[in-house]
């Protein structure tokens, strides 16, 4: 018995190795290509690198467009979630605690969970228009729409995570004489931590990895380019050139990696309730 | 779900005050949401409802109202059609991988080893990779790396670039994108997997069932809500692919690719058919939307079995 449970454990870990391996093999390439000359790319595309080349990194990081596009996607992640983790609890708040007694908050609690079933490509040529229309053809337009577009989803989560935590504290705040602002960020932000740190965690990531958007929106002129964006324009350029390609590809996940690397716990349930449930 | 009181004790003064104070506080924490939602989802959609029923090609001043001529178009628009047909053969493919794959891993991740930890964050790592640098380090496997491997084991399947082939592309794009899409389907499955209770597989086993029995009877039973959650969101995914298609194929080759969502955004921008495209995209809409109630149903579904 304990022989057989010895090797199905063997063989467990076997197979899990090897789908391990096929999951790192397209970052192992990137990671080693990155390293390559384009002389011996082609007479050594799997191996290590013969010798480690840094000239790919020198070319991609002596031009100012990978900062200028991390500094886009940077700012543009950074600003949309700190907005959502701003307004969203606020306006879940309200409408958490008023729409069993005001009709206006539980139409306003439809009418934004309504949005979760709208799909994106309804939008998306007369938001166009309208943007061009406005003049919202840059950052300031993406981010709008980042932080209009999360409402319904942060909505309908952070009501339903309201609607578990009692009100007795809060009654008894209101009671002593706290106002209605005391007693949200006093009492009621603090507990509601976990769902903000789904809301945030969910949203960053999306807009962080986010290309059709910028797409529609920033790709008319280079100086907003978001991460996504300057991959995109800079592989059309350098199509030939695949190892400075690979250094792009490279510098533009360890950006994700490092933040997996210090949150991975957060970053797995995060990802797990926010799908679950949006 | 609780009631949210309101108290009013007549003759208190500060309370009374509070009380006004209240109203409006709530109001000003709904309006930048509210405000910002009608304006940037609310009015695209009305002005996309309106220009659905027009021939506008999105750039001139003049437009005909031509009612529901477009709608009626799209029944006899071989390129739509194709570009649908893609998309379920594509979706259809989609869950059928992603399903079997990360129950699969699932149970495997499940079982208690010295490495799980370790394993299981690497599974899930690609779930936090944007989708474009995945199709085009992708692009670059199947365009290089593939014929290569093809070369050396000298196998013809592999010697070409299956992203250059019309009948293949469908699954190079398929693979990156199972690749990816297996990670949240998988930790999902194992958190569905501990909340089966440890008592009714020993009692199955002392009852003699055997593991095949063990799987279908119970694991597979306890599994379903969860499997439904899961069928939901990846046939939205297959449905709305876009990024993985712009990175590999761009609709390529001779528009064997081209998605639903690639063939709309074409028809409005490049063909200046914008009025036209609008009316597909409302009825993708509307296709997505009943998914996505199904999910909420399904959702309720879940929380009764928990």
């Amino acid at each position: 018995m304990k022989e057989k449970r010895l090797v199905k454990c063997i063989l467990v870990n076997i197979v899990l190795l090897l789908g391990a391996l096929f999951i790192i093999f397209p970052f192992y390439l990137t990671i080693v290509s990155s390293f390559k000359s384009m002389s011996e790319i082609f007479s050594n595309f799997f191996g290590l690198p013969k010798t480690i080349v840094f000239d790919n990194f020198e070319y991609v990081l002596s031009r100012p467009d990978y900062f200028d596009a991390l500094k886009n996607s940077l700012i543009i992640t950074f600003i949309s979630v700190i907005s959502m983790v701003i307004l969203l609890p606020m306006c879940s708040y309200a409408v958490a605690r008023r729409r069993f007694s005001s009709k206006f908050y539980s139409f306003v609690y439809f009418f934004m969970v309504a949005g979760i079933f709208i799909p994106f490509q309804v939008k998306m040529l007369p938001m166009v228009k309208l943007f061009s229309k406005i003049g919202l053809m840059n950052p300031i337009g993406v981010i709008l729409f980042y932080i209009a577009n999360s409402s319904c989803e942060g909505i309908f989560l952070m009501v339903g995570y309201l609607a578990s935590i009692p009100t007795d504290l809060e009654e008894a705040a209101y009671i002593d004489g706290a106002t209605t602002n005391q007693v949200f960020s006093m009492i009621v932000r603090p507990l509601m931590k976990p769902i903000i740190t789904t809301v945030v965690i969910k949203n960053s990531l999306w807009i962080w990895n986010d290309y059709f958007m910028p797409s529609l929106v920033l790709s008319k002129s280079n100086i907003y380019r978001t991460l996504t964006l300057y991959q995109y324009s800079f592989r059309s350029e350098n199509s030939t050139n695949f190892t400075i390609v690979f250094a792009v590809m490279l510098l533009s996940i360890l950006p994700i990696f490092v933040a997996y690397c210090f949150f991975q716990k957060q970053i797995v349930s995060g990802m797990m309730e926010g799908a679950v449930k949006g | 779900m609780k009631k949210g009181r309101v108290y009013t004790l007549p003759g208190n003064n500060k309370i009374m005050r509070t009380l006004n104070n209240k109203n409006l506080t709530h109001l000003l924490y709904v309006l930048p949401n509210l405000i910002l939602y009608s304006l940037l989802s609310i009015v695209p959609i009305i002005m996309g409802l309106f220009y659905s029923f027009t021939d506008w090609n999105g750039i001139g001043k003049n437009f005909h109202i031509v009612g529901v001529d477009n709608y009626v178009k799209i029944l006899t628009d071989k390129r739509f059609h194709k570009a649908v047909l893609f998309n379920i053969r594509y979706a259809s493919m989609l869950i059928l991988c992603v399903l079997f794959i990360s129950v699969a891993l699932g149970l495997l991740l499940n079982t208690k080893t010295r490495f799980q930890n370790i394993f299981k964050s690497i599974y899930f790592f690609p779930a936090c990779v944007s989708m474009l640098t995945l199709g085009l380090i992708f692009n670059y496997i199947f365009f290089q790396g593939v014929p290569m491997l093809g070369e050396l084991l000298d196998i013809d399947l592999l010697k070409t670039n299956i992203l250059s082939s019309r009948k293949l592309a469908i699954y190079g794009i398929l693979i990156t994108n199972v690749w990816k899409s297996v990670a949240i389907p998988t930790v999902l499955i194992i958190s569905a997997l501990q909340t089966i209770p440890k008592d009714i597989i020993e009692a199955a086993i002392v009852d003699g069932a055997s593991q095949i029995q063990i799987f279908f009877y119970i694991t597979l039973r306890y599994l379903f809500p969860m499997l439904s959650i899961i069928l939901v969101l990846v046939l939205k995914e297959g449905l709305m692919i876009y990024d993985y298609i712009m990175a590999m194929t761009t609709g390529g080759p001779a528009g064997a690719t081209e998605s639903i969502t690639l063939s709309i955004f074409r028809v409005g921008f490049e063909d200046m058919r914008f009025g036209y495209a609008i009316a597909q995209a409302m009825i993708v809409a509307i296709i997505i939307a009943m998914i996505s109630i199904l999910q909420i149903r399904y959702s309720d579904k879940k929380k009764i079995y928990e």
